[in-house]
């Protein structure tokens, strides 16, 4: 039930939100990938600790908001743990933002107890434990391939879910032994995890555990499109973003620490 | 078959108690000893509850029913269920099996006893044959009309080897031609007993003895 | 019948507009099918992976419907039961409950830690989740109900008469079961067979909650399809119109040999 909801709520969210954000009461919203859920809370602790005005969040699976994007949606900023898929709104008036550049990583958690007690993910080659992993077609699968494929580990699944949240809601329910789930999620969920050294690099963007968020935003230029008429912007803001991205995504906060996500170089 | 049913003297029925219905309580205190009893009696004073009783169709609330001296049902932990008493019945409405054919039909109770299907279907023609009804044998119940569809029931009701033979208004649906016939297969039956519920002064002629209802009613 | 220029407009408005709303979505899918790659999309290794995956789930669960769905359709039609209305609502549920709930509850019931499934597995060593069987159980789960309701409603429709005939031509409870209730409702039970096993086959959420998603064991059409939105939301689209044309088809035959009866 609760990721139903989870589900619904982007959706009820945007019939509210997509009218509201396209008039005039500076209020920025951000399309973020579910996989920021667990950060979204803190992330706005840590803006009005410092006067600042939390943004709107709207989280759903990246191929959504995508897809809600290409339907007429125009969200200040977009968030997307699928850095080709995001590449494909850059015609609709987006332009790509390279900083910061925020990291989540794939990490080993296990069911309550370790019942198959895993060590390492070698492990998850064994043919006893029950295993999840999210499918290939997914980022966090994609992750998983990648580890799969640089360490040499010839992965054995139970089941390969096209979402984390319900791969990360079966390790915390105990139906599966150990799985593969982005740092965040297994926070949340309070999952335990085995740490691996191979894969604990989360500020190392070429470790194969790390996915890059990729950063979009609407450009400066083309918030003629939907602003009023008295809202004139010249054509040198072309190419930049009409929000400041980084002010949402504070760095200081990130790098201190506490949030599961990282940033890298 | 038929040697086997007839057996000597007619077989004892008595039923001595009450049925309750969501809107209605029949008391009934009856006892059938003649071979051929006719049961009259205006409409709604339990007639057809009377023969349902007997076949096994509806439990005794309190009270008791003997069947050739054995209790049958003692409206408590007693009740011989219907397949088991060799009790057969030809309903006011036909009850023909749609899904089979007329042959299959009729020929259905011997396949109960036991007959392998082609000595069934054997007798059944027979059986058919003695309503008149051979031109349809093959024919399935939606293809009939509806007298034809009585006298096929009528059939099934013979064909059934009991004890007793239960006729609830059999020939109420039958064209006046086909009566007089029916009738005297009706009566003329292997049958030990024949109990018939009856509207009509000449089915009752026929009887030994003719039993009116109510008998006791509440 | 009445033609349909003297049907009273404030019905016939409404009614169009109705019909508008089932069939929009289902234009809006067509019109963007990719209709000159559908065969080729349609013969992708994963999609006849996950087409014998449905065929198996789907007939097993129609199986199970018919093994376990006609003699509950027969005690509801026939038998007192206390609480006779709880009893039909509980049979009912799985139609109205969100299909995630269903998987949620039967994980919570059957699965390794479950009510049930903890003894399963520490008994039999036999786990449901993740298996074909888990898959099978799942679908079963929604489609029992519309297999039950639909011969149900026939049981109640014919009454007892016949079972009453049969049971004074020295039928047993079973006999007349197998040789008069079963072949005089034979339509109803074809009906609900291929309306549950139609349900089966779009089966997702139950599914992916209680069976997850694995090519060749428990990833059906519709679990494929979900999964191709990812990626590849044309062949997404070409297994949708595959499904809609095999739902449709069913739909079709039914109508024509059995609901009209």
């Amino acid at each position: 039930m609760a990721w139903t909801l989870k589900k619904m709520m982007p959706v009820i969210a945007l019939v509210w939100l997509v009218p509201a954000c396209s008039s005039d009461n500076g209020e920025t919203v951000i399309f973020a990938a579910s996989s920021l859920a667990a950060v979204t809370d803190d992330i706005d602790t840590a803006l009005e600790a410092d006067g600042d005005d939390p943004p709107e969040w709207v989280l759903a699976a990246s191929s959504r908001l995508i897809a809600q994007v290409r339907d007429g949606a125009r969200p200040d900023v977009i968030i997307s743990a699928d850095n080709t898929q995001l590449r494909g709104i850059l015609d609709l008036g987006y332009v790509v933002v390279n900083e910061p550049r925020i990291t989540n990583r794939l990490v080993l958690a296990v069911a309550d107890g370790n019942p198959a007690q895993m060590t390492s993910i070698d492990d998850l080659s064994l043919d006893g434990p029950l295993i999840g992993l999210c499918a290939p077609e997914v980022p966090c699968g994609a992750a998983a391939l990648r580890i799969a494929t640089e360490f040499g580990i010839t992965m054995r699944p139970d089941t390969a879910e096209p979402n984390v949240r319900a791969l990360a809601q079966k390790l915390a329910n105990g139906e599966l032994d150990a799985g593969l789930v982005y740092a965040t999620d297994a926070r949340s969920l309070g999952l335990h995890t085995i740490a691996d050294a191979r894969i604990a690099h989360s500020n190392d963007c070429s470790n194969p555990a790390v996915t890059k968020y990729g950063i979009a935003a609407l450009a400066a230029s083309s918030a003629g499109d939907t602003s009023s008429a008295g809202d004139t912007s010249s054509a040198g803001d072309e190419g930049r973003p009409k929000v400041h991205v980084e002010q949402y995504l504070p760095t200081e906060a990130l790098q201190r620490g506490g949030f599961e996500l990282g940033l890298c170089r | 078959m038929s040697a086997e049913v007839r057996s000597p003297g007619p077989v004892q029925i008595e039923v001595h108690g009450v049925v309750r219905r969501e809107d209605f309580t029949l008391s009934l205190d009856v006892a059938l000893d003649q071979e051929r009893t006719a049961v009259i009696g205006p409409n709604g004073v339990g007639k057809t509850t009377l023969l349902r009783l007997i076949a096994g169709l509806e439990r005794l609330k309190t009270g008791e029913l003997k069947i050739d001296g054995q209790v049958v049902d003692d409206g408590s932990s007693t009740f011989i269920a219907a397949h088991q008493r060799s009790v057969a019945v030809a309903f006011q409405d036909h009850r023909l099996f749609g899904h089979l054919r007329i042959i299959d039909n009729v020929a259905y109770p011997l396949r109960r006893a036991g007959l392998k299907r082609a000595a069934a279907r054997g007798l059944a023609a027979d059986h058919l044959a003695s309503v008149g009804l051979s031109e349809v044998a093959i024919s399935r119940p939606a293809q009939l009309s509806g007298g034809q569809r009585q006298r096929a029931s009528i059939a099934r009701a013979l064909a059934t080897p009991a004890r007793v033979l239960l006729l609830d208004e059999p020939l109420a649906s039958v064209d006046d031609q086909s009566r007089t016939a029916l009738r005297d297969l009706l009566i003329n039956t292997d049958h030990r007993t024949v109990v018939w519920v009856t509207h009509d002064p000449d089915d009752a002629k026929f009887a030994d003895t003719t039993v009116t209802l109510p008998s006791n009613n509440i | 019948m009445i033609g349909f220029r003297r049907a009273p407009a404030t019905l016939l408005v409404p009614a169009t507009l109705a019909v508008a709303l089932l069939v929009v979505p289902l234009v809006g899918l067509l019109q963007r099918a990719p209709w000159s790659s559908l065969g080729s999309r349609l013969v992708d290794d994963a999609v006849l992976e996950a087409v014998r995956v449905s065929l198996i789930v789907s007939f097993s669960a129609a199986g199970l419907c018919l093994a376990l769905g006609l003699p509950l359709a027969w005690v509801l039609a026939r038998v007192d039961l206390p609480f006779p209305r709880l009893v039909r609502a509980v049979v009912l549920l799985p139609m109205v409950l969100p299909p995630v709930v269903a998987g949620t509850a039967l994980l919570f019931a059957l699965g390794r830690r479950g009510l049930v499934g903890q003894w399963l597995d520490n008994w039999f060593g036999v786990t449901l989740p993740f298996t074909t069987a888990g898959t099978v159980l799942a679908a079963t789960f929604v489609a029992l109900p519309f297999f039950v309701t639909t011969v149900e409603s026939a049981l109640v429709a014919q009454g007892r008469d016949l079972e009453e005939a049969a049971a004074v031509n020295a039928a047993g409870p079973m006999t007349a079961f197998a040789t008069v209730t079963v072949p005089s409702i034979r339509g109803a039970i074809g009906a609900g067979l291929a309306l549950g096993w139609a349900r089966a086959l779009g089966e997702f959420g139950a599914t992916i909650t209680f069976a997850g998603s694995l090519g060749g064991r428990t990833r059906t059409l519709p679990l494929q399809t979900f999964l191709a939105l990812e990626s590849d939301p044309e062949s997404a689209v070409a297994i949708s119109v595959l499904l809609l044309a095999v739902s449709l088809g069913v739909l079709i035959a039914l109508r024509g040999r059995w609901l009209t009866r």
